[in-house]
């Protein structure tokens, strides 16, 4: 009996040795549980919040942290989904799209330390968001970086930030991206760095002009890198070129002043140069840099400062024109005098304009009114006054401007949001004014800029609001409820819509089938056993109705091998 | 698949080496004293070789199959065997038994968030051809349909389980050895007999679409579109333990 006892105990030893050694494992993605991921820095009025999540042209682009993968989640047909993963790199930092949502970029730092080459580098990678969405390009950098700086023309990324035991803030990485999804630059020569020679600054904000024209120069665009104590202006057309550094002008205090903003303005041919305005922190001046020829041969282009008091802090600067082809004016608004101030570039000299409110805010509309006189048009709004203003540039009979038309619309606007227009310009003449107060009736504004109308709509919630890449409709919703609306603008009709487990997100994208078809995806970040589940409800993108739905559960498990 | 095919050949050898070690000290007594007296040879294989057998163990499959990998960490499915065998037809060393056979078993895994469990029941009915090398040691050649009946879940992020099941026909073509550990020596003995079989070979069932419903269609969203995992194939190299009584 003992021997029988024996010989099975080592027949099973035997049999669970050669049954393990034979086994293999599978794909190491199924034992990794979804985590949603998160980002720190939310731009306001960003639809994803906190959510690394990507309303694309053609998808909708989700990051999978633990599987370093980008889950783009596609639509072949109505109410149909297809996941499409793509590899991202490890410990992903940045996660964002291109302002025409064409585009989606991915900034991640790899292998920290890395102590082997077979260690995964830091990456910068750049898909396509459309309804094929693959990669198309990916950069592979010398040390882990944490930000990124997106032109709003898609010409160019800024990387930056790197976070080494020893890093120099002032290193960028300029990456110039092709125009296009067929077009290719090799990323040998698309990438650029540069280290900026500072005086104790270091970068706190970018600003990329537009192309701004240059005497004895073909036009340009700059990057104007914003450090504590002075501007560092980089060439785009150029990068060999040492950047031009501006030193801010000293305060009463002592110090040197700090700039908040800067805008541009190309110029008018035969009355000024192009411009660059800089609002400095808590000063009423503005210091006005006149964009000349190049002074060496090191240099296209030179720099004539001019600091002019408009009489109060300004809260926003702008350039407008008061005449049609010419009149250039720097516009200061400055809440504290409830005037905005204009100031003559070419002299400095100030004129005040009084205005029925103190506005904080200014944005020029001229090219979104289809019919002006060629004096620009600019909006007035502020997050502490509930009336807003169209005004009219220009000048008449004992008025600096022709005509200041204020609307009392009952919120404090904190944002104002601009139409898609790359693929319609039908609705370019809309804003979409949204409050920034809090309250249990909320409210947002739809603006026709061209007949002057205001239409204001009810919410019972303070709703995230998400514009259709194709500029025909919005989405309003508010994460981790199950409803929410879509508004078209032509008729201006909201439809309430409800889904059956809490929202995270929700976009409209084209199908991959073309032409106007459009899914509308509500994205769902289910909590489960710990962890979290993926899911999403799909509606017509154009005429939803929560009456005709697809839901698509287990998003996370799409895909892997 | 060829290392996992190449190691259920070694297993199924190493097991017959195994069982030879073990098959010489088999008898339990030189008489019995119960047995019929018959003119019968005690020393012929008699009821050594013709016998109803009952027999429990374990059956290991090695399985490939990508549809299986949310079931399983390994690429391995564990099962309990419950088999009975008649050998009905006997002409000198070489016999031939019916066999009817239960597996019965399962395994879970972690699916990202999800939890997904298999669960199966396999019937098989085959024939069996044994070689007495010697009295107390067989070689084995089985081989015949299946019918299985895989059931899975999926543990979602919903308020109800996803569900899929089905009954797929199936073959298994096994090689073995059995070898009586304990029994009289005299052929004509009826007392039970106690064996250790070892069969190594190749199991295919036909492939599952694995396209889950929700168990609660009334707990579940509105027009759920059914998850989907790549067809679940048990297909591979398999090997079967088993001890067994024999009577008659």
């Amino acid at each position: 009996m003992t021997r029988l006892i024996t010989s099975a105990r080592a027949l099973c030893g035997l049999s669970v040795l050669l049954f393990g050694a034979a086994c293999g494992g599978r794909p190491a993605a199924w034992d990794e549980p979804f985590t949603a991921g998160t980002q720190s820095d939310v731009a306001p009025g960003d639809a994803s919040g906190s959510l690394q999540v990507r309303g694309l042209s053609g998808s909708v682009a989700l990051l999978d942290p633990a599987l370093n993968q980008v889950m783009m989640l596609t639509s072949p047909e109505q109410f149909a989904l297809a996941t499409t993963r793509l590899p991202v790199g490890r410990d992903v930092v940045q996660f964002k799209s291109s302002v025409d949502r064409g585009r989606l970029f991915v900034l991640s730092r790899g292998v920290t330390p890395r102590y082997k080459d077979s260690d995964e580098p830091p990456q910068l990678r750049v898909f396509d968001g459309g309804i094929a969405p693959r990669e198309l390009q990916e950069y592979v950098l010398q040390d882990p970086y944490n930000k990124l700086e997106i032109d709003p023309n898609g010409q160019w990324l800024i990387v930056h930030g790197s976070e080494g035991l020893v890093s120099n803030p002032n290193e960028l990485i300029l990456v110039q991206l092709p125009k296009d999804a067929k077009h290719s630059i090799d990323p040998a020569v698309a990438l650029k760095s540069k280290t900026l020679d500072s005086y104790g600054g270091k970068p706190i904000r970018f600003t990329f002009t537009d192309e701004l024209s240059v005497p004895g120069a073909d036009p340009r665009r700059l990057l104007v890198v914003q450090r504590e104590k002075d501007l560092a202006i980089i060439d785009l057309a150029d990068l060999d070129a040492p950047e031009i550094t501006v030193g801010l002008p000293q305060i009463a205090s002592g110090g040197y002043a700090s700039p908040v903003d800067v805008v541009d303005h190309g110029g008018i041919e035969g009355e000024v140069n192009s411009m660059l305005a800089v609002q400095l922190q808590g000063d009423s001046n503005v210091y006005m840099l006149t964009i000349n020829g190049g002074l060496d041969q090191n240099h296209a282009l030179s720099l004539d400062a001019n600091l002019v008091d408009v009489g109060g802090v300004p809260s926003e600067l702008d350039f407008v024109q008061t005449s049609e082809g010419g009149g250039l004016r720097l516009a200061a608004l400055v809440p504290s005098k409830k005037a905005a101030v204009l100031v003559d570039p070419a002299t400095g000299n100030t004129q005040d304009v009084p205005l029925p409110a103190g506005f904080t805010r200014i944005r020029r509309i001229t090219s979104e009114v289809s019919a002006n006189s060629g004096q620009d048009i600019a909006l007035l709004y502020g997050e502490t006054t509930n009336t807003i203003a169209f005004w009219q540039l220009g000048t008449t009979t004992g008025t600096p401007y022709r005509s200041i038309d204020a609307y009392d619309i009952g919120i404090n606007v904190g944002q104002v949001f601009d139409i898609p227009t790359s693929q319609s310009d039908k609705f370019a003449d809309r804003k979409i004014l949204s409050g920034g107060s809090t309250g249990s009736n909320q409210q947002f504004y739809v603006l026709d800029l061209a007949h002057r109308k205001s239409f204001p709509l009810d919410a019972l919630t303070n709703l995230t609001l998400n514009l259709s890449p194709n500029g025909q409709q919005l989405w309003a919703f508010e994460r981790d409820a199950t409803g929410f609306a879509q508004l078209t603008f032509d008729p201006l009709q909201p439809s309430s819509l409800y889904t059956q487990k809490p929202i995270a997100f929700v976009h409209d994208f084209a199908t991959q089938r073309g032409g106007t078809e459009r899914t509308a995806l509500a994205l769902h970040i289910l909590p489960h056993q710990g962890k979290s589940s993926v899911a999403a409800t799909l509606f017509d993108g154009l005429e939803p109705n929560t009456a005709q739905t697809k839901f698509y559960s287990e998003l996370e498990l799409e895909g892997i091998k | 698949m060829k290392q996992s095919a190449m190691s259920g050949v070694v297993a199924a050898a190493l097991c017959a080496g195994a069982l030879s070690s073990v098959a010489a000290p088999a008898a339990a007594a030189e008489v019995d004293h119960g047995a019929q007296p018959t003119e019968a040879d005690p020393e012929a294989l008699g009821n050594h070789q013709k016998n109803l057998r009952l027999d429990i163990g374990g059956r290991g499959q090695f399985i490939k199959s990508a549809g299986f990998d949310p079931f399983s960490k390994k690429d391995a499915l564990g099962q309990v065997t419950l088999q009975a065998s008649y050998a009905f037809w006997a002409q000198d060393r070489l016999s031939l038994a019916a066999v009817v056979g239960f597996d019965y078993g399962g395994s879970s895994a972690n699916v990202r968030s999800d939890t997904a469990s298999l669960e199966l029941e396999r019937f098989i009915l085959a024939p069996e051809l044994r070689y007495h090398l010697l009295r107390v040691l067989a070689l084995t050649a089985k081989a015949g349909p299946t019918l299985t009946r895989e059931a899975a879940q999926v543990s979602s992020g919903l308020d109800t389980t996803l569900v899929r099941s089905g009954w797929k026909f199936g073959v298994d073509a096994t090689l073995g050895v059995a070898a009586e550990l304990w029994g009289y020596r005299n052929g004509n003995s009826h007392k039970p007999r106690i064996w250790l079989a070892g069969e190594g070979g190749y199991g295919w069932s036909a492939p599952l679409s694995l396209t889950f419903q929700p168990e609660d269609s009334g707990s579940a969203p509105q027009r759920l579109t059914p998850l989907t995992f790549d067809d679940l194939t048990l297909a591979g190299p398999l090997f079967r333990i088993t001890a067994g009584v024999s009577f008659l």
